[in-house]
């Protein structure tokens, strides 16, 4: 038997240790069709488009046509969801409703959203007095219910759909001006924005070209989670009388000229009222579902 | 502390700019729209803005108009005559009740919202609360008040619909917005908690043989109340906001009704002084978050 090799004493490596560092933990990303909720979301806010385009168009019907015969009746084979105090078709109201409250939401954001884009990305890389002064701003808007800092634009612009979507948006602006300036403050001192300054791009171009594209997903993700609030907002300005005035069929306004008529015909403030709630669900949802995938960090 | 506390006089300062600017400067001329109101001539006109001081340089009414709300004197309704003082702290009292009962109802549905999907995590019972969470914060105020109305007032016949005095009154409304506010809380509480959960501490508070209760009360949900504050603070701004529908809704007196009418009749005074009232109540409450969030956690405000 041949005799196994004597076993050889190695020394231990007395190296030190590279310093602990914890990997943190990152959510994971998700792919789309593992978000069940935001495809339910889609669906539903497809669905509701789809109704308001298309309702109106492939009923034919007309939501100011006054009939004094059929007033407040219930759901009819004429009139499947019923009719109002003047004996108006809600069904056709609220479609014709959904194409001025959906545009309003998203309008509002826009309207947010551009404006405190540029104005984040240039506080937040200028620094200095400009900074102070946005920031300042911010802050002092900030200390504003949103509500009412709406309620307070529409005091100066005066009542109507438009300035209420101006109002909305401009009560929102603040948030994003404060999330993109201090992303952008964040990035400014990088080191790919120092390198791309080394190698002498201007700074419209490092604006641009190297900020813009890490701040966009964080702001999309706070957007897409506006859109239900802002289109709440609105439908709540048009409520209270100082959005959308009343012939025009708009579901806050339509709940508000429906609630007199509670007991004897509810349906005036149900139908518009479930379709405004299935379509700021749909977009929370979705709203939900793409924070997730472009900005796991927040929340 | 007293830094934080001196940190709030220049915010409360530029919110008497912001609604001087937005209601003295862009809507223009005040008297003017009395005028027209009246008849219009142009004597009248100029006696108006004698009146309200209106011919004097921008910056002597700017002045003028910091120096009336330091001694607390926010002018007079244009219609009613009334001060609006007056007027605010017969008003502020009914809002804020309705506020702070929604405040709690919120906090209450949303910690017991949030509790049962932390600690049911991925299962139906998570699904469900969270379902309720997002429905909550989907539903227009507008819309749950009136189907609160329509079932335990019209058709139950259990609480009053409209008005105010009793608590009784307050429970449809506070409900309704707290419903709407319920739904951020219960994600924060969920979201908090299962950050807590698997943490060592807690599975040593197991491990002594604490139940999942007496776990969750004396080490889990401590760790989230600094985070619930700030959201208190901030949704509090939310319940003034939503106070103005809920007002409307189910007909009560209160700030925000004051304010929507005051628009609608373009009454200045009292546009500019609900507003200021409610930023600086808002303001003030977030202060008070601040201080009792240090009070919590001391680390916060060593620095």
């Amino acid at each position: 038997m041949a005799k196994s090799p004597p076993v050889r004493s190695y020394p231990i490596p007395t190296r030190k240790h590279p310093p602990y560092r914890p990997i943190p933990i990152l959510p994971r990303r998700r792919a789309w069709y593992q978000m069940p909720d935001a495809i339910a979301g889609l669906v539903l806010l497809g669905l509701v488009l789809c109704l308001a385009a298309l309702g109106p168009v492939l009923t034919g019907c007309d939501p100011n046509t006054i009939h004094a015969e059929t007033r407040l009746q219930g759901p009819t084979s004429q009139y499947w969801l019923g009719t109002d105090q003047f004996g108006r078709d809600v069904m056709c109201r609220t479609f014709y409703g959904g194409r001025v409250s959906l545009p309003v939401g998203l309008l509002a954001v826009v309207t947010a959203l551009l404006p405190g884009l540029w104005l984040g990305l240039i506080a937040g890389y200028q620094g200095g007095w400009v900074d102070a002064l946005v920031v300042r701003v911010t802050d002092i808007m900030l200390a504003f219910p949103s509500i009412l800092l709406a309620l307070l634009i529409i005091a100066w612009l005066g009542a109507g759909v438009q300035n209420a979507m101006i109002a909305v948006g401009l009560a929102a602006m603040p948030r994003y001006i404060r999330v993109v300036r201090a992303n952008t403050a964040r990035l400014e001192r990088a080191w790919f924005v120092r390198a791309a300054r080394i190698v002498g791009c201007t700074d419209t171009r490092i604006l641009i070209r190297h900020i813009l594209p890490n701040v966009l997903p964080a702001i999309i993700a706070l957007a897409a989670l506006d859109i239900g609030w802002a289109i709440l907002s609105g439908a709540a300005l048009s409520f209270l009388g100082l959005g959308a005035q009343p012939p025009m069929a708009e579901w806050g306004a339509m709940i508000d000229q429906g609630r007199g008529f509670l007991r004897q015909a509810p349906w005036i403030v149900l139908v518009p009222g479930a379709m405004m709630t299935i379509t700021v669900l749909a977009v929370n949802l979705m709203g939900d579902g793409l924070r997730d995938a472009l900005d796991p960090r927040i929340r | 502390m007293t830094q934080r506390v001196l940190g709030t006089l220049p915010t409360f300062l530029g919110i008497a700019t912001l609604v001087f600017l937005a209601v003295r400067v862009l809507s223009g001329d005040p008297a003017s729209v009395l005028a027209a109101q009246a008849g219009g001539s142009s004597a009248l006109l100029n006696q108006l803005r004698t009146q309200y001081g209106l011919d004097k340089p921008l910056s002597t009414q700017y002045l003028a108009y910091l120096s009336d709300i330091a001694r607390l004197d926010l002018g007079r309704s244009i219609f009613t005559g009334q001060s609006v003082a007056a007027m605010i702290a017969q008003q502020a009292p009914a809002t804020l009740a309705l506020a702070t009962t929604a405040i709690v109802l919120a906090v209450a549905l949303g910690l017991v919202l949030g509790i049962l999907a932390a600690m049911h995590q991925g299962t139906w019972i998570d699904r469900v609360c969270m379902g309720i969470a997002v429905l909550g914060v989907s539903v227009p105020i507008a819309l749950s008040g009136l189907l609160l109305i329509l079932a335990f007032s019209l058709a139950l016949r259990w609480l009053p619909a409209t008005g105010q005095g009793t608590p009784l009154h307050l429970v449809l409304p506070a409900t309704a917005m707290g419903l709407a506010s319920s739904g951020s809380i219960a994600r924060v509480v969920r979201t908090q908690l299962l950050e807590v959960l698997d943490k060592d501490y807690i599975r040593v508070a197991r491990a002594k043989g604490l139940s999942e209760i007496q776990v969750l009360i004396r080490h889990a949900l401590r760790t989230t109340l600094p985070t619930l504050l700030n959201l208190v603070g901030l949704q509090f701004g939310f319940m003034l906001g939503g106070a103005v529908i809920t007002e409307s809704v189910f007909a009560r007196q209160g700030l925000g009704r004051t304010l929507v009418e005051a628009i609608l009749y373009y009454d200045y005074p009292v546009i500019q002084g609900t507003v200021l009232v409610s930023a600086a109540i808002y303001t003030g409450i977030n202060l008070i978050v601040d201080l009792a969030h240090c009070y919590f956690d001391p680390t916060v405000c060593e620095r």
